[in-house]
């Protein structure tokens, strides 16, 4: 990193950090949003801007990640700190078996397949009943209570988003990003050149899928809730959404995407039923006018 | 000489098209040879059996006594066979270094390489030190810095010969080296195909359209036409070859 991202990067730590004492809690809710958004949309980023596989189906690992802490709480399975951390693992290796079988297909396929899949753990989600609750879904004390009070709930959201943000921009300045970038650039060249381009695909997917699934656990921290629309399509499409409004070729995009469509979001919803279409016609001035997003409208930033 | 690439009896069809048609020639180690024909002769589909992206329906390819006739391409870049397209294909927007230091990260073995890719960083890599000697052998040292998209073709060229190179390969692939290139980016081009094929000992096996090209660098040339070889030798025995001369003289409209 550049000193000046690395500059701005503590500021904003800061700011987040003073966030709790001088913000009304409404305000530190609709934060705690465009975090867990943040890492639900730079998760989906790793595919989409990284390695240039469009999925429409983040939202099963984003959803299977909070049911891994719902239904571990509903069925006494575990308790909440070691279903927490395996709710990751289990979106991850769900993710694995999927992807195997989505990247079989290619761009619009893929893309098809991977929106099939998600409705499939939507549709599971409703249907069994007896497991899940179906459409009631979870509800209840499922989190510490110390996690419940807004402060403590911030800093625990916060203290996640952020490894879990460092974790994943280094994964994406590692050889292995480079190689997902070489990907998307000539798949075919890249496979010439000798790299296993299926292997690291699948690989990309999976991790793609953990921290959705991790983006999801912490969904449900924030609102102590798993119901079967976090799995459906429309939820899928949120991060793609926020990813290229905020810019998909660099990797604090989808960061700043979040925290605009989190506050955008917030403040149309009291305004208009409507918010949908203006969130539509933003993202098609974004897509004709700016594909860059967000961060190509600031002066001088690079790439990355 | 010993013999690096042995192919024998190749066939590749299209339905009921046969673009290569039983096509046998060997190339010594350490030699420049040239595989020249008509277009539409089936070099291309040659080359893309030689490379994998294409699975040959009869005949064997031998790499150094290997068969890699119908290895996936990645497999076989491994082996030691790298190649340049016809069409320039490097990564338009990545970094000219970024894009060499990929190539070379993509030969250490995986899986252990994705792994290691996760916890390294880039400039952590030995790596580093040699993107930027090849970068300075195929003359790229300035440019370094830039995207891709942003050189001159003969630029792009030498680019994505430094990503072939970059696999360590015992056997160089050219596509039409010089096709779409002026006077002076193709002087270059060729002169840097001799200084690579003499440092390194590389062997380069290369098809071509400019007659020049060929016959000034061409250790050996294997002539073919309607997906068979129709010639082989030195460059004064083809230039000499009555079918040959046809052939071109025939498709010279």
């Amino acid at each position: 990193m550049a000193t000046r991202a690395r500059l701005g990067v503590g500021f904003a730590l800061l700011l987040l950090i003073a966030a709790p004492w001088v913000l009304p809690t409404a305000w530190l809710l609709v934060l705690e949003n465009a975090l867990v958004l943040a890492l639900f949309a730079a998760a989906t980023n790793l595919l989409v801007g990284w390695t240039g596989l469009v999925s429409f189906g983040q939202a099963a690992f984003y959803g299977i990640g909070a049911y891994t802490v719902a239904l571990a709480w509903l069925h006494g399975i575990a308790p909440f700190w070691l279903a927490f951390p395996a709710a990751p693992l289990i979106a991850g290796l769900v993710a694995l078996l999927t992807g195997a079988i989505a990247l079989r297909a290619r761009k619009l396929y893929f893309a098809l397949l991977t929106l099939a899949f998600s409705e499939l753990f939507y549709v599971l989600a409703e249907q069994l009943y007896d497991i899940t609750n179906g459409a009631n879904g979870i509800f209840g004390a499922m989190v510490p209570d110390l996690l419940v009070s807004p402060r403590p709930g911030f800093y625990f959201t916060l203290a996640v988003v952020t490894a879990a943000l460092a974790l994943l921009h280094r994964i994406c300045h590692s050889p292995f990003g480079l190689a997902l970038q070489a990907i998307r650039e000539r798949r075919v060249r890249a496979e010439a050149l000798g790299l296993a381009v299926a292997h690291h695909e699948l690989a990309a997917f999976t991790l793609s899928g953990a921290f959705c699934g991790l983006a999801g656990a912490l969904y449900v921290v924030h609102d102590q809730t798993a119901y079967p629309e976090l799995l459906d399509w429309v939820k899928s499409g949120e991060p793609v959404i926020v990813a290229v409004i905020g810019g998909i070729s660099s990797f604090a995009g989808p960061l700043w995407g979040a925290l605009f469509y989190q506050i955008a979001h917030d403040a149309l919803v009291v305004l208009t039923r409507d918010w949908q279409l203006v969130l539509g016609a933003l993202l098609l001035l974004v897509v004709l006018f700016r594909p860059g997003g967000i961060v190509s409208l600031f002066p001088g930033r690079e790439e990355g | 000489m010993e013999t690096l690439l042995d192919v024998a009896g190749l066939v590749k069809r299209f339905g009921g098209f046969a673009a290569v048609d039983g096509v046998s020639f060997e190339v010594a180690e350490g030699s420049i040879h040239a595989v020249i024909g008509p277009n539409g002769a089936g070099k291309s589909t040659l080359f893309r059996l030689l490379t994998g992206f294409h699975a040959p329906t009869a005949g064997t390819i031998r790499l150094a006594g290997r068969d890699i006739a119908g290895l996936a391409p990645h497999r076989i870049a491994r082996l030691g066979l790298a190649q340049s397209f016809q069409i320039t294909t490097v990564f338009p927007k990545l970094s000219v270094r970024e894009q060499v230091a990929f190539a070379l990260i993509a030969q250490s073995p995986t899986p252990w390489r994705m792994l290691g890719g996760l916890v390294r960083v880039l400039g952590g890599q030995g790596v580093m030190a040699e993107v930027e000697t090849l970068l300075a052998e195929v003359g790229l040292a300035e440019v370094a810095e830039r995207r891709a998209e942003a050189l001159s073709h003969g630029d792009q060229r030498a680019l994505d010969v430094a990503l072939a190179l970059a696999t360590r390969p015992r056997l160089l692939l050219l596509d039409e080296p010089t096709a779409g290139m002026s006077p002076f980016e193709t002087e270059r081009m060729v002169a840097m195909i001799q200084r690579l094929a003499g440092a390194r000992r590389l062997t380069v096996l290369f098809s071509e359209h400019d007659m020049d090209v060929v016959f000034s660098i061409s250790e050996r040339i294997t002539v073919i036409h309607r997906g068979r070889v129709i010639a082989e030798g030195d460059a004064a025995s083809v230039q000499a070859d009555p079918e040959v001369a046809e052939v071109y003289l025939g498709s010279a409209a």
